[in-house]
Formats: structure tokens, C-alpha cells, sequence
């Protein structure tokens, strides 16, 4: 994930000492961060390199070859109809990640946006106030309403397609990124520098864009990686309900589904394999999720370094 | 707005206007800014405030904390902190009423004509940004020049404002930099559009003497170069008697003394003046005769009484029952008191 990449880098500010060694060291520290990231780049670099790698097409079927156990033929197995589960493993990335990664960027955009505007004039009066009190509000319905509900209605009057999908998990996204902008620029507001620059005669939105949503922007950051993880799921979820991407598009949800009614009579394989992809994959993002909660701490980061120094010294003495 | 304004402008406008040219730099009539309280009854801040400050002038205003100091700061930006509003007055920046302009005009005149130094310089910065960028913003939105150009200036005012090693100091980061290096950032930024009027809130609190009388001497010189004028608040009485031209008391949103500063440190006339100046002496006699510490400042007053009576070591009966107006004494030195110390 770049975006958490950049995130960490930016955020792991720890002094004159190279930024890069610090990220080795703790990588070293903390093995399972490192696990994560790898988890995720292998996660990229499946779907990446999928028509290099795959050796068969991930949605021909070949019904001679239905069910197949795994072997060294087919390393995966094959599914009711014939299609190789390990080509159509390593294609549904291109389908899980982006539309994870797309749903979750498009509601921390939006969610900040309208986070930043409710929190900078919750605590005016006036129409603005009331507006910010009704945005509140609405995002406590969506909140309350269940997700998995809610995703499927809005599939179902949208139509199934995978930009319905994004839509879905932009919508129920929204509220997370919204609630998190809002109490941070509820902080951020109160700045002196914030003050400072209305009082220099900046405009509002000028004032929001160049001195609050930068300064406020870090919480959500953090979110964004474990946030991608959680929607991965929730695309496979969908799909898995018939409410997602359909098949044959190779998609780890709509695999499980489809292998669904075969485990009961034995063939373990065309379910077991997706979710497996599916549950490392998920497991590496909200990795990359708390190493970013570590990097963003200043007071564990300064702990970790210090305990990494001292135990450097005892090894040297 | 309007109500207070042309009712009584000769009483308390400072005494320079008859002999000024063109009008006055600021000039405020009747100021009241109050804060709706929990309660029910809105507490004010600032009451009735007149000020007349001509160009080229360094006006000092000097109060304890809660005086209203930075209320009336903001208030001259039309920028009351919150919940702070303006109930009623009158400002008129070199003849034009501020209170009539809508907010677009506002924010096109703060920072440009109308400049604010921000006290707590290191808070009043952008962590995020550059120095340099968070000067040339000033510039950019308020004079409308192109990015280099705006870049060209902010290193100039780097210059002007004596930070060493400027090229270099323009991409530093506010955490980067010391107390007196981030006031000196600060006073960039207020400055660098050549604004008619400055005010000055506690700029140099927090600042080590040394490196307070260096702003101090840089900040007069700006002021003076540029033609500009400045409203000078502080909480240390000591620095207006050689920085200002005219000093003024304030105490509870009023205005307690005003005058030229010779006449206000030689010849004080009001005692909480006196008061304030005893304080700083070293002679215990005189600080436990002028003071009364048991008394707390804003303890509640009756309605009408002098606002300074609880604290007033010669307040008698008439300063309970009336409230005393603001005075001419002498020629431009006035007094809100019944009973004026002799000079």
C-alpha cells in the first residue's frame, strides 16, 4: 500500500537519525509489521503479475477437468466447473483490491471533507451549526443501520456492478473518516495558528485547506490501511451473498460462495483456498494498520528506539 | 452599530486630532463587546471604548490579565474571540468605517491594512509549513503576486526582521526555531504587506529582556519606516514608558488614564496608575499603600459604581454610587476618576 507507506514515513518523525534506519530497526524489532507488509506487497504483486503467472485463464471453464483435487497439475484444484482455483486466487486481487482500496479512498475523501467542515462550525450557532448537528446525526443512522444491510439495498437499487460495489463500501465507510476528521478539527480549530491565520485575514475554506486539514489529517491516515482491510472483507462479503461482483469474474467472495455447496460432499478446496487468500490478505492490512498506530505514537516510538539502543549496548558490552 | 457614534467624540479622543492633518489612523467611538454568558446577563469586555491613534504613533495600552486587552485586540479586526460580539462602537481605519464593511471586505483588509502580532509566536505558527511559505502566503493572497515573487518578499522580511542566515531560515519549520526567532516570524508576517495599523498583543511576553529590547527597537523601526501606526498592548507597564509615545490604563474594559508618557509616568494621575507603577518599586511602604491585594480585580460591583472602587485605597462614597467619565485634567492627560491623585 503506498499510501500507508507514505503515511508512516511522514508520521515516523524521530529525529535527525535516518528515518530509513529507524523503519529497519523496528522492522527487525517487530517482525510481524514486516509480515504485514510483505503480506501486502505479495497481495499487489499476485495481482500484478497474474497473466505471468497464472497457468490457466482464471474464468475458462473446462468441465472435463470439474472438481479436481489439488495436484500438480492444478497446485489449487479446480472447481465445479473446471475452472484452475489457483490462477483465479492470484487474479482476484485486481478485483478485491481495487475496489477495496478505491470504496475506502473515496470515503476518507469525502468523509474528511464533510468531517472537516461539521467540525469547524460545530460549535457556531446558526444555520451552519444546526446543518453540522443534521450531518451528525445522519451518520449516526448510517452507522446504526447494518452494514451488510445497508450495502445490500444500495446494491440492489443500484444495480450489480463493480461500481456499485465501491459505492457500497465508499457509503458505509463515510461515517468512520467523517467522525474521526470532526473531533480532530474540533481540536485543530482551537489552535493558535488557526486563529492566527483568520486574524492574518485568510478566508475560511483557506484557513480549513492550508492549516487545519493538514494538522488534522493524521488520525485518518492511520485509519486508512486497516480500513482497506475491513472492506476487502466486506467486498468478498457481498460477493459471497450474490450481491458483489458475479462470476465468473475470479473475486475470493463469489469463489467461496460458488465452492460453498461442494464442502459439504468433501471437496474442501474451492472454498478453503479463496478464504485463506482472503483472511492473510485482510490479516496484513490491519498489520500495516498498527504499525502505522506505532509509527503515529511519538511516546511508544520513543520507547521502542530506546529499548532497541539499549539492548544494542548490552550486545556490545 | 451606529448608536453610540456621533453622541460624544470630543470627550475622550486623545487631544492630537484638532492638530492633525487628515484623519486619524484609528479611531474607535463607544466599543462594547460583550459575551453572552451561561447565566443569562452578557459579561462585557469591553465597554464604551474610545482610542484616536494618529500615524506614525506607538500607542501603548497596559492592563492586568482580563482587563479585556486581547478582546479589544480582536475586536479591532472585528475578530472578538468567541462567543465573544461587538455590541455596539464605531472603527474607522484612516477614515473608513470598519463596521460597515461586510465580512469579504474584512478578510481582504486583515493582514493587509489592518495587521495583528499575535502573542505566543511559536503557537501561532503552522507546525506543518515553512517559515518562509507561511510568510509568502501573506503576500500571495493579499497583494496577489506570483509564487517567486511572493518568495522574493518573505526573504526580504526575513532580512528586514534580522533572522541570520535568511536563504536557509525560509525553509525551516516552526518547531525549528527559537522563542525570539518565532516572534521575529511573526512580526513578518504581520508586516510584510506594509499594513496602515498595527496591533501589537503582548508580542514580546515570554521573551528574554535581551532579545525583548531588540523586537522592540526592530518593531518601532518598521512602524516608523513604513508610516504606519501601532496599537501597543502589554502587561508590562515598564516597556511602554520607552517604546510609546502615549500610554493608556486599562482596567475592566475601561480606560482608567491616558497621556502622553512623560506626562503619564511623571505626573500619574489616577491610582490605579499609580498603583501599577508602585508595583514595581522596591519601597514596601509605597506598593502596601496603593494596593489593596485582598480585593480581587472584577469582584462584583454595584451598577454605576467606579469599576476600580473595590480595589481604590481612596475610594470614598460618591465613587460607589456614580460612575466617574474619563476627563481631560490636563491638556491631553485624562482620568477616569472622582478624586484624581495630585500631580
Amino acid at each position: 500500500m503506498p499510501e500507508a507507506e507514505a503515511t508512516t514515513g511522514a508520521i515516523a518523525e524521530t529525529g535527525r537519525t535516518s528515518r530509513l534506519a529507524t523503519l529497519l530497526q523496528v522492522a527487525r524489532a517487530r517482525p510481524r509489521f514486516a509480515l504485514g507488509y510483505v503480506i501486502v506487497l505479495a497481495a499487489v504483486l499476485a495481482g500484478a503479475l497474474a497473466p505471468l503467472v497464472a497457468p490457466y485463464s482464471p474464468v475458462e471453464a473446462n468441465p472435463a477437468e470439474f472438481l479436481q483435487p489439488p495436484s500438480a497439475q492444478h497446485w489449487l484444484g479446480t472447481d465445479a466447473v473446471g475452472m484452475d482455483i489457483f490462477s483465479r486466487v492470484i487474479y482476484a486481487p485486481r478485483i478485491d483490491l481495487a475496489i477495496a482500496v478505491a470504496g475506502t479512498l473515496l470515503s476518507a475523501v469525502v468523509g474528511c471533507l464533510i468531517g472537516a467542515w461539521v467540525g469547524y462550525h460545530s460549535r457556531g450557532g446558526g444555520l451552519r451549526g444546526w446543518l453540522a448537528y443534521l450531518v451528525m446525526r445522519a451518520a449516526d443512522v448510517m452507522q446504526a443501520f447494518p452494514v451488510f444491510v445497508f450495502a445490500i439495498a444500495l446494491v440492489a437499487s443500484l444495480g450489480q456492478s463493480v461500481q456499485t460495489v465501491v459505492l457500497a463500501i465508499a457509503f458505509v465507510n463515510i461515517p468512520i473518516y467523517l467522525r474521526l476528521m470532526r473531533s480532530q478539527v474540533m481540536t485543530i480549530r482551537e489552535m493558535r495558528y488557526v486563529e492566527a491565520s483568520l486574524v492574518a485575514g485568510l478566508s475560511d475554506a483557506r484557513t480549513i485547506a492550508r492549516h487545519v486539514m493538514p494538522n488534522a489529517m493524521g488520525p485518518a491516515l492511520a485509519q486508512l490501511s486497516v480500513n482497506v482491510g475491513w472492506s476487502i472483507l466486506l467486498t468478498a462479503g457481498l460477493s459471497f451473498v450474490g450481491a458483489g461482483v458475479r462470476s465468473p469474474t475470479p473475486e475470493w467472495g463469489s469463489m467461496i460462495a460458488s465452492g460453498f455447496q461442494n464442502v459439504v460432499t468433501g471437496e474442501w478446496w474451492p472454498s478453503v483456498f479463496p478464504g485463506l487468500a482472503l483472511a492473510v490478505t485482510v490479516f496484513g492490512f490491519s498489520l500495516i494498520g498498527s504499525s502505522v498506530e506505532l509509527f503515529a505514537d511519538p511516546v511508544k516510538m520513543r520507547r521502542l528506539t530506546r529499548d532497541l539502543a539499549a539492548r544494542r549496548r548490552e550486545r556490545a558490552a | 452599530m451606529l448608536n453610540s457614534a456621533a453622541t460624544d467624540v470630543s470627550a475622550a479622543n486623545g487631544g492630537t486630532e484638532a492638530t492633525a492633518a487628515g484623519p486619524p489612523m484609528l479611531a474607535v467611538r463607544g466599543l462594547t463587546v460583550e459575551f453572552a454568558a451561561m447565566a443569562g446577563a452578557a459579561v462585557t469586555a469591553v465597554r464604551d471604548f474610545d482610542l484616536t491613534i494618529q500615524p506614525g504613533e506607538i500607542f501603548g495600552l497596559v492592563g492586568e490579565s482580563g482587563a479585556g486587552k486581547t478582546t479589544l485586540a480582536r475586536a479591532l479586526l472585528r475578530l472578538p474571540p468567541e462567543p465573544g460580539r461587538i455590541a455596539a462602537g464605531e472603527i474607522r481605519l484612516a477614515g473608513r468605517n470598519l463596521m460597515e464593511l461586510n465580512e469579504t471586505e474584512m478578510q481582504r483588509l486583515r493582514g493587509r491594512d489592518l495587521s495583528m502580532i499575535v502573542p505566543n509566536p511559536r503557537a501561532e505558527l503552522n507546525p506543518l509549513l515553512t517559515v518562509g511559505e507561511q510568510i509568502a502566503t501573506m503576500t500571495r493572497v493579499h497583494l496577489r503576486v506570483p509564487s517567486r515573487e511572493a518568495r522574493r518578499m518573505a526573504l526580504d522580511m526575513l532580512r528586514a526582521v534580522q533572522i541570520p542566515d535568511p536563504e536557509r531560515r525560509m525553509g525551516a519549520f516552526p518547531h525549528e526555531m527559537s522563542g525570539g526567532m518565532a516572534q521575529r516570524i511573526v512580526i513578518a508576517i504581520a508586516l510584510i504587506c506594509s499594513p496602515k495599523f498595527i496591533v501589537s498583543d503582548d508580542a514580546t511576553s515570554g521573551l528574554d529582556v535581551t532579545v525583548q529590547a531588540q523586537i522592540l527597537e526592530l518593531l518601532r523601526r518598521l512602524v516608523l519606516d513604513r508610516g504606519s501606526a501601532m496599537l501597543f498592548i502589554t502587561r508590562d507597564i515598564g516597556i511602554t514608558a520607552h517604546f510609546c509615545d502615549r500610554v493608556a490604563v486599562m482596567y475592566d474594559g475601561e480606560v482608567m488614564e491616558l497621556a502622553a508618557r512623560e506626562d503619564f509616568f511623571f505626573r500619574p494621575r489616577h491610582p490605579y496608575t499609580v498603583m501599577l507603577m508602585a508595583a514595581f518599586s522596591h519601597n514596601q511602604r509605597l506598593r502596601r499603600m496603593w494596593s489593596r491585594p485582598e480585593a480581587l480585580p472584577g469582584a462584583a460591583e454595584p451598577a454605576g459604581a467606579c469599576r476600580y472602587v473595590a480595589r481604590c485605597p481612596l475610594a470614598q462614597d460618591r465613587c460607589r454610587a456614580e460612575h466617574p467619565a474619563l476627563r481631560e485634567l490636563a491638556l491631553g492627560h485624562f482620568a477616569r476618576c472622582h478624586f484624581p491623585v495630585r500631580p
